[in-house]
């Protein structure tokens, strides 16, 4: 039996890192008797370990609750969980295409921040209903009339009815589920119409294939119906359709309107592509849904296995982690230093460290990553446009005309305190300052242009360490711009070592060139042979440092009661140096292929 | 009759006496104190244990190449008792080519010496360590750079002319010019051969715990360098062949008990603390001399684990294949008697025999080493390109059979030894 469509609520909560997004999921979920409290675990929607360590949510999920109204009547709530953090926007804009409503929470005691604004305006190019939810109101520190004049003033929604809320001890969780049912409109789908189903995410089992997250909007879906992928033609068999309560549980059938699952033994992780639009094969609708954007990468950088038959093994995991994480992009690339592996492509740092993690820990493979870079534009004497995702790309000198770089609009929103603070940053790292405005007596917003290059670097590291945690940010892609950029190259004994070469900014070289040859001397252990590291803009040495050579490593003796142990002590030598990299004939620690971004100028 | 036909190389004895008049300072071997009755129990029980092996370990018939006794302080059993032992080895294996004690410069007496020489004892090796009395007094030795000459001397007096001297170099204190002068003093007493030791701070020994306290200056590692170079050149200039990344001998006097080891030849620890090497089994006795006395004494040991027959009426020993025959003919008590067994895979006692055989200035034949251990093709062609990428880069020279470190990879060996470990 399919749903009365009016019954139904699709939301989701928009929310800061912190501000209690995944909490609220849980009381939720409790209230409405999808887990007791005694199957609860804290932070059910948060599945990954990795989320549950960070204490953030990176894949969304969704969950479909039975809830009794007031009004007597019982509605089935689709809660679409979303992630926070800035790296996610994308993700987030998938949820929201998702849902007819969301639950905007705010920290009773920090405001609102940088990126629950962004989410936020997406909410609203989306038609969204947004209900504010004051959060964390048992705080001694809260203050709901300040946030709730700091929601009409920024974002001018009317905070008047906002709820006040606790999801630390379940104070108001009735109201919140009272106004997603009373404000947010039911889904709209015609069940008659021929089916249309938005996937919004998908994920791999071993045993059933490829699993689609889809939202149906129009027609309806069960076991049996021949479906097709209107991006690729391809049909397959549906072999199963369900709901998350939150364990997966088999349903007749989804109609216009509801949330869930779809499996159709589909091998091909690419043929469940996210965006992709899903309808029956034997009475296809005219047009595919509007799909999402196409996400565009920010941030790249290599990633190798360290021990090079893993190549293939981090394939499988890069086009396993691809298949719910549609903003990761990849492509194979050989470094002369690291030999094979893929050129990724990320939301932002945070994304490139979580894929890190996960394929690491999920996929037990052990990677070494080169220092991120954004995408240049290379202005060629020929006239000629060239894009480089990969500073070893670069055109010879004579050939640039000149070098473009990404900036983006980045807002930060600080505590007054530390405005001085952040400029000095926002200075040092190349910003052009276009705005200041008070959002309340003791927060400002501040906004500066600034290269994409210097956020990758360690901009977010710095802000945090100023501000003591206060600041939050945002930002957005607003072009490029021409600059003076170098490439600085690292050669070891004499080789040009790929994986070092970085584009910096004319004026910060001779600093990053000098550190990085300084912190790679303290990296790189002393070797057969003396090791000279140099520093190298084009044809100019601008530092140089020397690793000198080893000089003894022998077992003075060994007789009859020695041998197994200096054999042992000879196999604990050898598994050291597994975990380096021999690039020429050099051995090169992991770590020192991260010490690009590390530096301390 | 036996597979892995040990008569090639011969096999060897070794038998540990755990006492010393005193523990050194950088000593992390099993020996402590003991009085003279225990001494005399363990000496027992020594016997019984040589006397309760097969009658034809190696299966040829052959003696044994050599009997070594080492400790600790071997000079401290009873001359009586320690030519006991060795009439035992003789009477039951035939007499050892090569019977060396382990002896300390201050415990020796003419006496004693004309003893061991009428018992077979024909070579000796002092623990001679350097010729300072500050050295000396620091590394916690007994006796003093007089000592030294007296002892050879006297051993000299009593018809032993092979003789070896271990010398330390990077004692903490230690200047270049001591340790030229421990060498010239050694030399001048004419022994037949000299092992040099970089000394090493085990962990757990007093010297180690006053350095980590700061309390010595460790030697630099720059004239440990110096120290080792100029020592290989002294020799070299004054009639010793070196032929160890240690050991220096003149024609004709190398050691072939240890020269058995670097080959990764068979052989039977005999004693508390003593490791034996079979074929693909290596074990060690129990490091508790007194339970090991105890043992013999009631007659609850076991000659050998019961891998290899556990002393069972078998002459012969087996070398490899343990699960074809019952185990455990032993007493119970036999387990308990034995540290670490070990039984080796094929490929890891292969690497063990090529790091020890590149110890030796002759090298290593890496084609036979394969056949011997029968490894697999392609660690065969592994072990080649290791080579052939070494030898390009002048660490060794490489013939396609034979692998012999270049003399300035002799400081660096073990960079270059863990390459053929699996």
């Amino acid at each position: 039996m399919g749903l009365v469509q009016e019954n139904v609520r699709n939301f989701c909560i928009i929310a800061h890192i912190d501000h209690g997004k995944s909490t609220l999921a849980d009381r939720i979920l409790e209230f409405t008797g999808a887990l007791s409290s005694r199957e609860m675990e804290d932070q059910v929607l948060d599945s990954m370990d990795l989320e549950r360590e960070r204490g953030i949510t990176i894949k969304l999920q969704a969950v479909r609750l039975q809830y009794k109204a007031k009004d007597g009547q019982t509605y089935t709530l689709n809660l679409i969980d979303t992630p926070g953090h800035v790296d996610f926007t994308y993700e987030v804009s998938r949820s929201l295409a998702a849902c007819e409503g969301a639950l905007l929470v705010v920290d009773a005691a920090q405001g609102i921040e940088a990126q629950t604004l962004a989410n936020v305006y997406l909410a609203l190019d989306n038609n969204l209903e947004i209900i504010p939810v004051i959060n964390k109101i048992d705080l001694p520190s809260a203050e709901p009339e300040r946030v709730k004049q700091e929601i009409e003033d920024v974002i001018g929604l009317d905070a008047s009815d906002a709820i006040l809320a606790s999801a630390k001890s379940g104070l108001g969780i009735e109201d919140v589920l009272e106004a997603v049912v009373a404000k947010v409109p039911p889904p709209k789908g015609q069940v008659e119409e021929p089916l249309q189903c938005m996937i919004f995410d998908s994920f791999y089992d071993a045993y059933k294939g490829a699993i689609s997250y889809v939202r149906v909007v129009h027609g309806q879906v069960k076991k049996g119906t021949k479906i097709k992928m209107m991006s690729t033609g391809r049909t397959f068999e549906v072999t199963e359709v369900g709901v998350f309560t939150p364990a997966p549980r088999q349903v007749e059938g989804l109609h216009a309107g509801e949330v869930g699952f779809i499996v159709a033994s589909i091998k091909n992780v690419k043929d469940t592509r996210v965006g992709d639009t899903i309808t029956d094969a034997e009475r296809p609708a005219a047009e595919p849904l509007s799909g999402y954007r196409q996400v565009v990468p920010m941030v790249y950088c290599g990633l190798y296995p360290v021990e090079t038959n893993q190549y293939e093994d981090l394939r499988d995991a890069l086009d396993k982690l691809r298949l719910n994480d549609a903003a990761l992009l990849y492509e194979p690339e050989t470094s002369v230093a690291l030999g094979f592996g893929f050129r990724c492509g990320f939301l932002g740092l945070l994304h490139m460290e979580i894929i890190q993690e996960r394929l690491e820990r999920e996929f037990d493979l052990d990677l070494i990553t080169t220092a991120p870079s954004v995408i240049y534009r290379v202005n060629q004497t020929d006239g000629e446009v060239v894009m480089m995702d990969n500073p070893t790309k670069l055109p010879p000198v004579a050939k640039i005309e000149s070098i473009e770089e990404p900036y983006v609009k980045a807002s930060i929103m600080v505590p007054t305190d530390y405005v001085g603070a952040v400029m000095e940053l926002c200075q040092e790292k190349r910003g052009t300052f276009t705005n200041m405005d008070y959002i309340a007596s003791t927060r400002v917003m501040l906004t500066y242009d600034l290269p994409l290059a210097e956020i990758v670097f360690d901009f977010f590291d710095q802000l945090k360490s100023r501000t003591k945690g206060y600041a939050s940010l945002d930002y957005e892609l607003i072009g490029y711009r021409v600059s003076q950029l170098v490439k600085l190259d690292i050669l070891l004994n004499s080789d040009l070592i790929d994986a070092f070469s970085v584009i910096i900014h004319k004026d910060k070289a001779y600093a990053r060139g000098r550190a990085l040859a300084a912190k790679l001397r303290t990296l790189i252990p002393r070797q057969m042979f003396e090791v000279p590291i140099q520093a190298v803009i084009g044809n100019k040495v601008i530092a140089r440092e020397t690793i000198n050579a080893m000089r003894k490593n022998v077992l003075a003796k060994c007789y009859g009661g020695d041998i197994s142990r200096k054999r042992k002590l000879l196999e604990k030598q050898k598994e050291g140096k597994k975990r380096m990299k021999q690039v020429g004939s050099v051995e090169i620690p992991q770590e020192a292929f991260m010490a690009v971004l590390a530096i301390d100028e | 009759m036996n597979n892995l036909a040990p008569l090639r190389l011969g096999w060897t004895i070794y038998v540990h006496v755990p006492f010393c008049v005193a523990k050194c300072s950088y000593c992390d071997f099993y020996s402590h104190r003991a009085d003279p009755a225990e001494r005399l129990a363990y000496g027992e029980a020594l016997r019984r244990h040589l006397a309760a092996l097969p009658a034809d370990p190696g299966g040829d018939g052959r003696p044994p190449a050599s009997l070594f006794f080492g400790g600790g302080t071997p000079s401290l059993l009873p001359p009586s008792m320690l030519v006991g032992l060795v009439g035992t080895v003789a009477e039951r294996f035939g007499m050892p080519a090569e019977v060396t004690v382990e002896a300390n410069p201050g415990t020796v007496s003419p006496d004693d010496l004309a003893t061991w020489v009428a018992g077979g004892i024909r070579r000796l090796s002092f623990g001679a360590q350097a010729f300072q009395g500050r050295l000396l007094h620091l590394l916690g030795r007994c006796h003093d750079q007089a000592a030294i000459g007296q002892a050879v001397a006297m051993a000299q007096q009593a018809g032993i002319e092979d003789i070896n001297l271990d010398l330390i170099y990077g004692i903490p204190g230690q200047t270049l010019e001591d340790w030229r002068e421990s060498l010239q003093a050694a030399v001048a007493l004419a022994p037949t051969h000299l092992s040099l030791y970089n000394l090493k701070l085990e962990v757990g020994t007093p010297l180690e715990r006053q350095a980590a306290a700061g309390h010595v200056a460790l030697c630099p590692e720059e004239d440990e360098v110096a120290m080792y170079e100029w020592a290989c050149a002294y020799l070299a200039a004054h009639g010793f062949d070196q032929y160890e990344l240690s050991n220096f001998a003149r024609p004709g006097y190398q050691c072939r008990h240890n020269l058995n080891y670097w080959r990764r030849g068979d052989y039977l620890g005999i004693g508390s603390g003593a490791a034996s090497n079979w074929g693909h089994y290596r074990w060690t006795w129990c490091l508790d001399s007194r339970r090991y006395s105890q043992a013999w004494q009631q007659g609850e040991a076991c000659a050998l684990p019961s891998m290899l027959g556990g002393g069972s009426n078998d002459n012969v020993l087996r070398s490899s294949g343990g699960a074809e025959r019952p185990a455990g003919v032993g007493p119970a008590q036999t387990v308990e008697m034995i540290d670490d067994f070990e039984a080796l895979a094929p490929e890891v006692a292969a690497g063990e025999a090529i790091f020890l055989g590149l110890r030796r200035m002759v090298g290593v034949d890496l084609t036979a080493v394969a056949a011997e251990y029968q490894v697999v093709p392609s660690v065969l062609t592994r072990w080649q390109r290791e080579a052939e990428k070494l030898r390009q880069q002048g660490w060794v020279t490489w013939d396609g059979r034979h692998l012999t470190l270049t003399p300035k990879a002799y400081l660096l060996s073990n960079e270059i030894m863990e390459r053929f470990l699996p």
